[in-house]
């Protein structure tokens, strides 16, 4: 099953299941179903509660939060991730306070999709992976797709939270497989992480979300057929707030090198808080500071070729990680 | 036959990427199956097939297509008569399910130097095969799998404790079975007071506040001894010896971790001072195992050390590259101590050995 076909069952399968669950966004209703098509379909079964918006991401997340302030549940399609910018207040100032600040807890259930990321040749302004600018919000949890996480499971889980999510969703997944990986590598999913290892001590961890996990994938396979390096890859659908380490520590332990892999941009990133707490709880074993790998300081360019050279890749991966272990 | 054309998706672009077909070439689709992903500048658009039969690609994955194009054709059933396109992707699990190990670059070319039968490889029924294990499949004799231990019914690993082996300990079981299938080492042994040496290290430990021990003293020794006996310091090489220009003395450490084999580089040209920084920073690598490769190679003399107490005698093996090896125990009568040297004695003879062994002695019981 592709990605995309089970993040639209997801979908599907929570409309059916909560009657008081809307889902909103720009041209999300049949028969345009999204720029994406994740909401295809789903406006013909569930007519009065997907719903395409005015072009406003503010006041479409600022309904959902309304939505969520008195009781229901919201999801909100962002076309392209990057306009989540202008969703920000919603979810800075507003929806993510509301949690909190009222005297007792208000559950906020809301999750806004994010598509994000680039390799399509969008340019500069939908091509993005803004994860890093809604990192340390408090009330703010955010998640990210991934193959090896059933949709369901990850949305039941962002609302069980009761506090506004934000759900990226790297574009490149979408017409990917769920779940699979190659042999020799095996995958193992428990805790919200997905393991991706070979029998035996690995040389190395790499943490990598969904959108960049193949690309580590990828890297992984050929540091072990052209270097006999053993990596072990972590993917964690939950991205903040980042308290897993537990889930990561005999992994981490044994290998006592970790890579982190964004797509973000560099500076300021998602991964320099991972190092963090890891540098915080393994420092006297850890054989190198945790390395971060991501693109470029600078503007994603349009041109295929430059885009390239811009956006973390296997090679760049596959480069650090060789330098990092054989000097 | 039917054919797919590319609608007009919208008034910006005059071109769509094909993105990636989601039914295969030869599939049987129905009318109404997604079969092609095209993007447009914003969004990605599945195109059905529109009529049901077996599709045909007209056009690749990553190619441009414009509004109206043709990019595959659905023959209907009739006119499919050709033999079933299915059956070339169904032989493809079949190959994955047969589980042809994933064989490493440096592996291969193992392989390929040594001239090892596939068969072999595939024997090893690992699903990784690494350069290690090809150089295990070499050292074991070609015909392992018939041997009469192995006949004798006896199932490998059935029902037994397993101990893995470390990386590390795999490395110096590779060491050693090429230095016994390659060096036909011989060993000698002298009895040296040890007692100015103990005394002398002592002082310098004061003097320099760096540990100095029997390791400092007996590399700082044995360097000193290069320019008398180059032999001792040289590499086997066929029917020469190479000699080398400095000498670059190994010693093992072993805290628990593995042996590790670190080099004092040029030992002759340093002070003591500096033999026990380096030594130092040895030893606590080898607690951590953060060794540079560069710590770990060039040996052309090793020093192995067996100062654990009760050990009489200790035989080191010649590592591969080097001609000696010299194993220093602790002394175990006051101040004597045996120490032995291994040696390769294709290069080296009884005689050179007790001369070289005679001088050792002489530097480390002058001592002061």
């Amino acid at each position: 099953m592709r990605v995309a076909e089970n993040l639209n069952a997801a979908l599907a399968a929570l409309l059916a299941r909560e009657p008081n669950l809307y889902v909103l966004g720009e041209d999300v209703v049949d028969p345009y179903g999204g720029a994406f098509k994740i909401t295809r379909g789903l406006s013909t079964d569930f007519p009065d509660r997907v719903l395409s918006t005015p072009i406003s991401e503010n006041a479409i997340t600022g309904v959902a939060a309304g939505l969520a302030l008195s009781g229901d549940l919201a999801i909100v399609e962002i076309m392209f991730g990057d306009f989540a910018a202008l969703a920000f207040d919603q979810l800075f100032n507003f929806a993510s306070k509301s949690v909190s600040m009222y005297g007792s807890r208000l559950p906020m259930r809301m999750v806004v999709r994010c598509p994000v990321g680039g390799g399509r040749g969008y340019g500069p302004t939908h091509s993005q992976s803004p994860q890093k600018h809604f990192v340390g919000i408090p009330g703010l949890a955010l998640y990210e797709l991934s193959p090896f996480h059933d949709n369901l499971a990850v949305f039941e889980e962002m609302f069980a939270r009761e506090e506004p999510c934000v759900f990226f969703e790297d574009k490149v997944l979408y017409t990917r497989q769920m779940g699979a990986v190659e042999p020799p590598f095996s995958v193992e999913t428990s805790g919200g992480v997905a393991r991706v290892s070979l029998d035996g001590p690995p040389d190395c961890v790499i943490i990598a979300p969904g959108g960049v996990a193949h690309r580590a994938l990828a890297a992984m396979r050929s540091l072990l057929v052209e270097e006999e390096i053993t990596c072990t890859l972590l993917v964690p659908s939950r991205l903040y707030p980042f308290d897993q380490p537990d889930v990561f520590d005999v992994d981490v332990r044994a290998a006592r090198r970790v890579f982190v892999v964004e797509e973000s941009t560099a500076g300021g990133t998602w991964g320099a808080e991972v190092a963090h707490l890891l540098h915080r709880r393994h420092w006297g074993r850890l054989a190198l500071p945790v390395t971060l790998i991501h693109s470029l300081g600078g503007v994603i360019p349009t041109a295929a070729h430059l885009e390239r050279a811009a956006l973390v890749n296997e090679s760049t991966i596959h480069s650090t990680i060789r330098e990092a272990l054989r000097g | 036959m039917a054919e797919l054309r590319v609608p007009k998706l919208n008034n910006n672009d005059t071109e769509y990427l094909l993105v990636e077909w989601l039914a295969a070439d030869g599939a049987r689709v129905a009318e109404d199956d997604a079969v092609v992903l095209v993007e447009t500048s914003k969004a990605a658009e599945e195109l059905t097939a529109g009529a049901s039969g077996v599709l045909r690609h007209r056009l690749r994955p990553g190619l441009w297509c414009h509004p109206d194009d043709v990019i595959a054709s659905i023959e209907q059933a009739a006119e499919a008569s050709g033999p079933e396109p299915a059956s070339p992707v169904t032989a493809q699990p079949d190959m994955a399910g047969d589980s042809a190990p994933l064989v490493t670059a440096p592996a291969q070319a193992l392989i390929d130097e040594l001239g090892i039968d596939p068969e072999r490889v595939r024997a090893l029924g690992v699903p990784v095969v690494r350069r290690a294990d090809v150089e295990r499949l070499a050292a074991a004799p070609a015909a392992a799998g018939a041997t009469p231990d192995a006949a004798s019914g006896e199932t490998p690993a059935a029902g037994r404790a397993e101990h893995p082996i470390s990386r590390v300990q795999r490395a110096v079981a590779r060491s050693v079975e090429l230095s016994h299938q390659t060096i036909p080492a011989a060993y000698a042994v002298v009895r040296m007071d040890l007692g100015p040496a103990i005394e002398h290290a002592r002082a310098t430990t004061r003097e320099i506040r760096r540990p100095v021990g029997y390791a400092e003293v007996f590399v700082q020794a044995v360097a000193g001894l290069h320019e008398r006996f180059p032999l001792f310091f040289a590499t086997v090489d066929g029917t020469r010896a190479l000699l080398s220009e400095a000498p670059h003395i190994g010693v093992t450490v072993d805290v628990g971790e593995g042996l590790y084999v670190p080099v004092v580089h040029d030992a002759a040209n340093r002070t003591t001072k500096d033999i026990a920084t380096t030594l130092m920073k040895h030893r606590l690598a080898a607690a951590t195992g953060e060794f540079k490769e560069s710590d770990l190679s060039g040996a052309n003399f090793v020093v192995t050390l067996h100062t654990e107490h009760g050990v009489v005698l200790a035989i080191p093996f010649v590592f591969p590259g080097t001609v000696c090896a010299l194993a220093v125990a602790g002394p175990r009568d006051g101040t004597l101590a045996d120490i032995g040297l291994a040696y390769d004695h294709r290069l080296i003879n009884g005689r050179d050995a007790a001369l070289f062994l005679n001088a050792l002695k002489d530097v480390v019981e002058r001592l002061t």
